[in-house]
Order: structure tokens, then sequence, then C-alpha cells
């Protein structure tokens, strides 16, 4: 990596509290010029110069965006803290804005990762990159592995990452021993349930599946179907979109003691036998044990997701699950998600911090990392937004255990693997393994097929 | 003297629109063309790989698949919102007390916002609480998966294009139809010609330069689908509503390969500009 233009030591030194307690005013000329009374032909020339001026600052405004982007003391912010998120991350800002008067916060919001991605590429290429940004992780390492961030490691003035930050959410953001970004937040998986259902079917829900059998007779137990055979309540909806469809794949893949990758990262492994049982599993979920129908609560999200609308029983549920499940007014119950034999497993997706190389106020960007990884500040986020906090000390304070649904989901995250498949291309491989889950459901392959096919179009993607 | 500078006028009064359309027509144009024989990511240094993405590109199951979607689709919306909309035309070009009201009703969808349509038919094709699957179930019959099986998606998709942009047609078509003079419909029913005969053998020959350019723009329009398929099904399921564009879209932004997502682009620009070509043909051909 050619990144380090700037030790690690020397932007510490620029960094931060160099900045509190410091205003940066722009004075603003108010008066205008007066209209002067004049001829029709002084009047078209006026107007021609005026146009012409507006048309010039209009393009040398455009040109030199990149330049006003970088004015002292401006920090450029962009962000998908939306959503669930908005409150907690509007906090945050404002938090911010409160102990650094001194800089100047240019906050962007983008809907999700994607149209964040879009921005940050156009904006990496055209050298408009902004201060610093939080994005989904595999992007962040697509722009790393592209030379395009500052690597953070030592650089955040009393962050130690590899002793402070959730070793299982960090390892999303490096390469090799080197870290480019750094995690915010994460999120976990774990097995939601509708304890109302559960208790009219007569089971126990302080005793949820711990292992696949025990899944599968609750799924089972928690269906209804009408008179007609039509599906009223899925008793475990499998997934409603190509995210969940290869979550839950690889729930059940670490449940089987199977892995996406090779140790390396060089190979995939997820169509081997682990692989083939898991997504068996699946197959028998829906068309033997019929807990549910091909394509049943395919599309909906958010409130909308079947298991708000009470037409699941259980899903597979991330912590940001939580307040659309509790808006919706159902009773919560979560437990880690159950491996095949015994014990339960869990995957961490983390959403990181990280600093263009082009930065051009990286003291700043560096501040507001150290700021937002501060233990109240981590509190804060994590119970506002309902997600895990990135350091390890949030994840122990008694104000974040206080929340119980959300202290669970923290433990779940310990479940997942000490290390994951963290590549460049993981959004394309997700697709890939998303497909071949649904090519096997809809009975287009075997899951023997769909995986191998699966498995020779991912090959060349670990290629990086 | 004279003509010289007018033609210099000429030229200085079309310089800025050609100016603009060749900064963000036909330059992106050339350079989509020259990425599409690269790896272009915009994170990595870019290098030359000749026609390797097109290689791939005939060899991709998952892009045979758009573009035979991309067929389907058009075809399957390109007719029948060209046969509405001149039904349409043809009907509310009589007076009747209403008419206006009837040419608004049919001319709004194409005025809506996409994404208002999109959710509006959303809840229409929803499986459990939706209209559609109500009346289903009131009529005894099974209820359907709209837009969550891969066999009829694609076809739930066509019926909300084709809604929304008959209307369009039919505006088209009933400018059409007010060119018509009124002396050669005069002169066919003196002859004893019957509506139908009058429909067929003046009305719809008198309305074909309409018909080539409402078969160009569709057809064009139709390869062109992005906005509905991304509101409505995200290209799913199991790939069953992903076009061409859409593809280019998640290849090009949610995968970041820009070179193949370039040679998609270049396919679908070719083709667009192929078809235009034989449309321009056929009507030079039939003089319309």
């Amino acid at each position: 990596m050619m990144l380090e233009k700037d030790s690690a030591e020397t932007l510490r030194k620029q960094s931060v509290s160099h900045y509190a307690n410091k205003e940066y005013v722009m004075s603003i000329d108010k008066s205008s010029p007066s209209v002067p009374s004049s001829t029709r032909r002084q009047f078209l020339q006026l107007s021609g110069a005026a146009a012409g001026a507006v048309f010039l600052s209009t393009s040398l405004g455009g040109l030199l965006s990149g330049v006003a982007q970088a004015a002292e003391g401006k920090l450029v912010f962009w962000s998908q803290l939306a959503g669930s998120k908005k409150a907690a991350g509007d906090s945050l800002e404002a938090a911010f804005r409160s102990a650094y008067p001194g800089i100047t916060l240019d906050s962007n919001l983008f809907g999700d990762p994607v149209q964040l991605h879009q921005k940050l590429l156009t904006a990496i290429s055209s050298n408009t990159a902004p201060d610093l940004f939080v994005q989904h992780w595999d992007y962040s390492l697509a722009y790393a592995y592209g030379d395009k961030l500052l690597k953070l490691d030592g650089a955040i003035e009393g962050l130690d990452l590899v002793q402070d930050v959730d070793p299982t959410l960090l390892a999303y953001s490096a390469i090799g021993d080197d870290h480019y970004s750094v995690p915010l937040y994460g999120t976990s998986r774990g097995f939601a349930f509708n304890r109302d259902y559960v208790k009219e079917a007569g089971l126990d829900a302080g005793k949820p599946p711990r292992n696949w059998q025990e899944l599968r007779d609750w799924a089972i137990k928690l269906t209804k179907r009408n008179s007609r055979g039509e599906l009223e309540v899925a008793g475990f909806n499998p997934f409603n979109n190509d995210e969940a469809a290869w979550s839950l794949f690889l729930l059940l893949l670490q449940g089987a003691g199977g892995s996406l990758l090779s140790q390396d990262l060089k190979k995939p492994t997820f169509a081997g036998p682990e692989g083939v049982k898991a997504l068996q599993f699946i197959y028998d979920l829906i068309h033997v044990d019929r807990v549910s129908d091909v394509g049943f609560g395919v599309g909906g999200t958010g409130t909308n997701h079947i298991f708000n609308q009470k037409r699941a029983a259980s899903y597979v549920a991330g912590n940001y699950s939580i307040n659309h499940a509790v808006n919706a007014g159902i009773d919560l119950g979560i437990s880690g998600f159950p491996k095949e034999q015994d014990g339960f497993t869990s995957f961490v997706d983390p959403f990181s911090f990280a600093v263009p190389a082009s930065a051009t106020n990286r003291p700043a960007a560096l501040t507001f990392i150290q700021f937002a990884l501060s233990l109240d500040r981590q509190v804060a986020f994590a119970l506002e937004s309902k997600n895990v906090p990135a350091l390890k000390a949030a994840q122990k304070d008694p104000r974040f255990l206080a929340d119980p649904l959300l202290a669970q989901f923290a433990e779940f995250s310990t479940y997942a693997p000490d290390h994951p498949a963290v590549v460049p291309t993981a959004a394309e491989i997700y697709n890939i393994i998303a497909q071949a889950v649904q090519q096997a459901v809809h009975q287009k392959a075997s899951p023997e097929q769909a995986l191998k096919a699966a498995a020779s179009e991912v090959e060349p993607l670990l290629d990086v | 003297m004279q003509r010289g500078s007018t033609a210099t006028s000429a030229y200085l009064f079309i310089a800025p629109a050609l100016f603009i359309l060749v900064l963000t027509l036909l330059l992106p144009a050339v350079l989509t063309i020259g990425m599409s024989f690269t790896n272009v990511t915009f994170l990595r240094p870019t290098r030359l790989v000749g026609l390797q993405n097109y290689i791939t590109l005939f060899n991709d199951y998952r892009f045979h698949q758009a573009v035979w979607n991309t067929i389907v689709y058009t075809v399957g919306v390109t007719i029948p919102t060209m046969f509405l909309g001149l039904l349409a035309a043809v009907a509310v070009n009589r007076r009747f007390t209403g008419r206006v009201a009837v040419r608004t009703i049919f001319y709004l969808p194409a005025l809506t916002s996409l994404i208002a349509c999109a959710t509006v038919w959303l809840y229409l094709y929803e499986p459990h609480a939706g209209p559609l699957n109500g009346l289903l179930s009131t009529l005894g019959l099974p209820r359907q998966l709209w837009l969550q099986n891969p066999n009829i998606a694609l076809g739930a998709l066509m019926v909300v294009s084709i809604w929304r942009d008959f209307g369009t047609a039919m505006v088209i078509y009933l400018a059409g139809l007010q060119d018509i003079p009124e002396y050669v419909y005069e002169a066919a029913r003196i002859d004893d010609a019957g509506s139908l005969t009058i429909f067929f053998r003046i009305t719809i020959p008198l309305l074909s330069s309409v018909t080539f350019y409402l078969l160009i723009i569709l057809i064009v329009q139709s390869f062109q689908v992005f906005g509905l398929i991304y509101a409505m099904t995200g290209g799913g399921p199991l790939n069953a509503t992903s076009t061409i564009v859409f593809q280019m879209y998640q290849t090009a932004f949610g995968f970041t390969r820009f070179g193949y997502a370039s040679a998609m682009s270049t396919v679908l620009f070719f083709t667009i500009l192929l078809f235009s070509l034989i449309g321009a043909w056929v009507a030079r051909k039939l003089r319309v």
C-alpha cells in the first residue's frame, strides 16, 4: 500500500483539539449594487454581462467545488446513516458540532450504501472526495484495495484499533495487518420469533431451537394454513430478498461446519458437503416441511416484512429489525441462530468510517472518528440506532446492557467466525450465492448443481 | 455572401445545443465504447483487455437472460401499448359527454411519478392484502405471487408499463387522427363504406407515419427500461425481471465493473441504433 504520505504520528499531531474553541467565520458582504436608470441598450448590455457572469461563476464553481470543499476548518462528511440510523446520526453530528465549534461539519446523507458508493466513485475519480465517510465494509475495502484510503492504524489519538475495537467487526477493515476503515457500528444476526405465536403453538419461548432439527420442529408447529391449504403464517420465513437468501445460507453453512472461502480467501469452499447440506435444509423446509411457500414474503422490508405483518412466525433477524418488530406490536423473542448439531452461529456486518487518501482535512476527519468512537458516543449511537457498538468497552457498558434485546445481539456477534470472508468483491459473490439459493428453491437446479455453478463463477472474483 | 452569412448565423444558433449534446451524449458514448475494451473500475489502474469483456458477455448466461427479458418486455409492451392507445384515441376522438375527463384520466398515469405508480401497483399486487388477490379469492381462485413468481413477474411489470404508457400513445394517435381531413371520410361514406372498412382502409393507413414514430419511440423506451424494475422487483425473482439496463447498473455501480458494464452498454447502444435505422428505412420505403 502506498498511502502513507503522512506518517500516522504526523497526522495525530495535526489532529483535533487544535480545532476546539477556534471559530472560522465567513464574512458575507450583503450590500448589493443599485440598478442605475438606463437606456434599453444599456439594460441589455447589463443583462448580458450579468448572465455571462452567472454562467462563468456557475461553471467555475462547479470546477472548483473540490477546492471549496477543502476550505480550512470544514469537514465534509458523507454517510448512509439514514432510516433507523437517522436520529442516531443526527445526534452524533449535533454532539460533534457542540464539542468542536471550530470545525464546520458539512454532512451529506445518502439513502443506502449503493447510492453512497455511486457518489463516492464519482468523487474519488474526480478528486472531489469528502474528508470522511461511513460506508458498508465491502465498498470501503474495494476503495482500500485501489489505494484510495488512508491507513488508520495509529492515526487516531487515544484509540488503539486492535485493543479497543471489537475484533470481529475490525476484521472487515483489514488488508493483511493494516486497517483502512474503523467500524462505527455493526449488525449481527440471530433467530427472531413471535412469542405470541410460539405460545399459541404450545412451544416454550424460553427454550428456542438449539439445532436444525429443533428449528424444523418449531417451524412446522408454527405454520398456519387455511382450509384451502393456502399459507396464512409461515412457520419460518426463509428469505425476503437476495441479502436474506445468502444470509440464511451463510448461517446454515457455518452451522454445518463450513465456510464461504478458504482460509487464504483464494478458493470458494461453500459448494462442499456442508454447503449442499445447508441448501438442502432450506429446500426441505419449503418443499418437504412446507413451513413456507416459494416466493412467500419476497419483497417486503421494514414494516412491510412479513414477520412485522404477522404473516411469519420466525426468521433470521438482525439488530436493525428490533424497532420495526416492536413498532408493529410484536412480542419479539430472539436467540442465537442454531447450528446443525448444538449451539449458535452468527455473522456481523460492520459499517465503517474511512478517510479518502485525497481528503484535504484529514485532521478534522480523524477528530470525528475519535469522537464517534468515544465510550459515551458509542453507547448513545448504539442505543438510539439499535446497533452493536464497535468499541469493546461500549458493548460491556451497563447503559448498553440495559437494553436486553440489543445486548443479546451483541452477544450473537461473538458467535461469528474469527476469519470471515473479507474480500472486496463480496457484493458480487453474495449476489451469486443468493441466486444459487433461489435456483435450488425454485427447483431450477439441485442444491449441488446450483452451488457448483456458483462456485465456478465466484472463483475468478477472488483473484484480487 | 448573404447565403454564407445565413449559414454562419444558423451554425451559431445551433452551436450551444450542439456543444451540450456533444458534451453530454456523444463524448460519453465514445468514452463508453472505449471503456468497454478495458477493465476500468475507477479504483485501480486501468488496463486494456481487448475483446475480453465482449467474449465474457456472450458467454454470460445472466446477460443472455437479460437480453431475452428485454426482448420479451419490449414486444410485450410496445404492441399492446400501441393497440390500446389507438383504440383509446379512436374512442375519445368522438364527441360525447365527459370526453375531456376521459382523455385526462387515460393520460394521467403518464404524468404521475414513476415511483408513485410503482408504489400503487406494489399494493395492488400485494399477495395477501392486495385487491387483485382479494378479487381472485372472492372468485374462489388461487392467490398469485404476482411479483414473487419468476414465471409471471415480468408479465406483471409489463401490465404496469402498458397502463402507464398507453395514454401517451393515445395522445399521439389523437393528434394523428385530427390531422386526417374530414373530406376523406365523407368521400368514403358517399361510396357506402362501412365503419370497419373506413377504419382499416382509411384511418389505419393514414396513421402509418404516427404508428412508425410510436413504434420506434416505444421500442427504444422499452429497451431502456430501468426505473420500474428498480422500484418494483430489483431484477428478481431469479433475474426474471432483470433487463439489460438494470444489469448494466448492477454491474457498474453494485459490483464496480465499469469495463464490463460498458460492453453491455455498447451492445445495447448498437442494438437500439439498429432498430432506429431499420425503422427509418422502413418508413422511407413506405413513404410514411
